[in-house]
């Protein structure tokens, strides 16, 4: 038994010798692949380095990785852009709104009030202004 | 003094644990992957006498799926579950000339394990790597799918036979690259890297314990270089008991020309309630010289193992493989490899072997 204690001992030495030494060392630290286990990269079927992504909580929960990661061409276009006019005056209208749904809890009546709404017919006049 | 180091492990663990616990705030960052492979052959296998064609799962790197979780409850403060099983149909380790039907099939854990990481090291419970496992494994060939020091997962249930026949021992008992205690249920720390450098010692049931040192840097001009040793105590998980000491290098050079060098010393207990390997000192060496060349790698392998199964045994062979990746998680093998052993008063007829397979990560 004490020689397997010297054994020990001298391992852990010896590990801690090398531990110095390589501290001293200028290389950049690499992790080798383990034989015999999952290579790392992405798979048949995944982008991820280490599989598909089943729940990630920062994603929104459940999530569809592949969506996660690249936008597909549908998604890309449900997005609005210059080209799909139509999308874009519905949104910035429904923003629009929102604001002043979230404006008028707070200052309903005022003097900021009527100013908003003679904003908003002033935004309406502009409009029609356009289309004549 | 044993008994000492094991407590002194122990309370420091359950120190660790607490302090993390006083650490944990709110969890901010979760995710929960799957992933896999499927790994399937065809070998055939010669032992003079008689040959055999056989589907196989490769049991270098068998069929698997894994599933793991990391809870983020601060930039120095994670827990993750690792939950990885194998499911083995006619796995090439178990295979014999003579055989003539699928096999068995074989559903088995691996890793069931819950891992905390802070700043100061990695703390890992339940079933897994072993502190040593993997330390005689080394290997940047970019061939380990095929062919690696752990001969006997595509060999070890072949087995010799003499010229007229007669049955001699299976490969897989005349051979070993002493590579820890493979996968147990254990409690096992890793320092945090330094240097490169990573220390872990672990414990696992019947009193034995590992210790191991792993290294990895990349230079300039020179290459990739990775190194890892490791040392088992298992006086009473086994009859007899062992000490061990595995050790392998790797070094891959920028121009893709790669060399591996791997041995081990395992020096047996007296025993004599199990006479078998009593006393024994065994020992096994192995290289490799490799090419890698964007998607191909080729590569030679020798290796031999001394008094293993009787003392004064030399089982040894030599082989070459090529892998190629084709396309992202798609890997295509082939290898041939012969085995040959050399016992005083027996002449074994060599075993040749020859393997064509793919192994494809999802």
């Amino acid at each position: 038994m004490k020689s397997h204690n010297l054994n020990m001992w001298s391992l852990c030495l010896l590990l801690m010798l090398l531990w110095l030494l390589a501290g001293c060392s200028s290389g950049k630290y690499f992790e080798a692949p383990q034989s015999g286990e999952i290579p790392k990269g992405p798979g048949l079927f995944t982008k991820g380095d280490t599989g598909a992504v089943l729940f990630d909580s920062q994603g929104g929960g459940l999530i569809n990785p592949e969506k996660a990661e690249a936008p597909t061409a549908t998604a890309a276009a449900a997005v609005p852009s210059p080209e799909n006019t139509t999308q874009v005056q519905d949104f910035k209208e429904f923003e629009s709104y929102k604001q002043w749904q979230e404006w008028k809890k707070g200052a309903a009546g005022s003097a900021d009030y009527k100013d908003f709404q003679d904003w908003q017919q002033w935004e309406r006049y502009q409009k029609w202004k356009q289309q004549q | 003094m044993m008994e000492q180091l094991k407590r002194k492990i122990m309370f420091c663990s359950i120190l660790g644990v607490t302090l993390f616990m006083f650490g944990v705030g709110s969890a901010y960052a979760v995710t929960v992957k799957l992933s896999g492979q499927v790994n399937r052959a065809v070998m055939w296998a010669d032992n003079g006498n008689d040959s055999e064609l056989f589907h196989v799962d490769n049991d270098n790197s068998s069929t698997r799926f894994r599933l793991t979780g990391m809870e983020e409850f601060s930039k120095n403060f994670k827990v993750g579950v690792v939950w990885e099983t194998q499911f083995e149909s006619n796995t090439s380790s178990g295979v014999d000339i003579g055989q003539d039907s699928d096999g068995s099939s074989t559903f088995t854990e691996r890793k069931l394990e819950i891992w905390f990481g802070t700043n100061y090291g990695k703390l890992w419970i339940g079933q897994g790597d072993g502190a040593a496992n993997g330390s005689s494994e080394v290997d940047l060939s970019g061939t380990s799918v095929i062919m690696y020091s752990g001969v006997n997962d595509t060999a070890g249930g072949l087995t010799f036979r003499n010229s007229a026949g007669a049955i001699g021992p299976r490969i897989g008992q005349t051979r070993s690259n002493f590579d820890g205690l493979s996968r147990n249920d254990r409690l096992r720390y890793d320092t945090p890297t330094f240097g490169g450098v990573t220390l872990s010692a672990s414990t696992t049931n019947g009193d034995a314990w590992e210790l191991a040192g792993r290294w990895g840097q990349e230079f300039d001009n020179v290459g990739k270089f990775s190194a890892a040793i490791g040392y088992v105590d298992s006086s009473q998980r086994s009859d007899p008991g062992f000490q061990q000491i595995g050790a392998s290098v790797s070094w891959l050079h920028s121009s893709g020309l790669n060399l591996t060098l791997a041995g081990g010393n395992r020096d047996y207990d007296t025993s004599n309630s199990s006479p078998g390997n009593s006393g024994r000192d065994s020992t096994n060496f192995y290289t490799k010289l490799g090419y890698t060349k964007g998607i191909h790698a080729v590569a030679i392998e020798y290796g031999q193992t001394e008094d293993l199964n009787q003392e004064g045994d030399e089982s040894d062979n030599w082989g070459l493989a090529y892998v190629v990746k084709p396309w992202k998680g798609v890997e295509l093998y082939s290898a041939y490899r012969s085995y040959s052993l050399d016992r005083a008063g027996t002449d074994y007829d060599d075993i040749n072997q020859v393997m064509v397979g793919t192994r494809v990560k999802f």
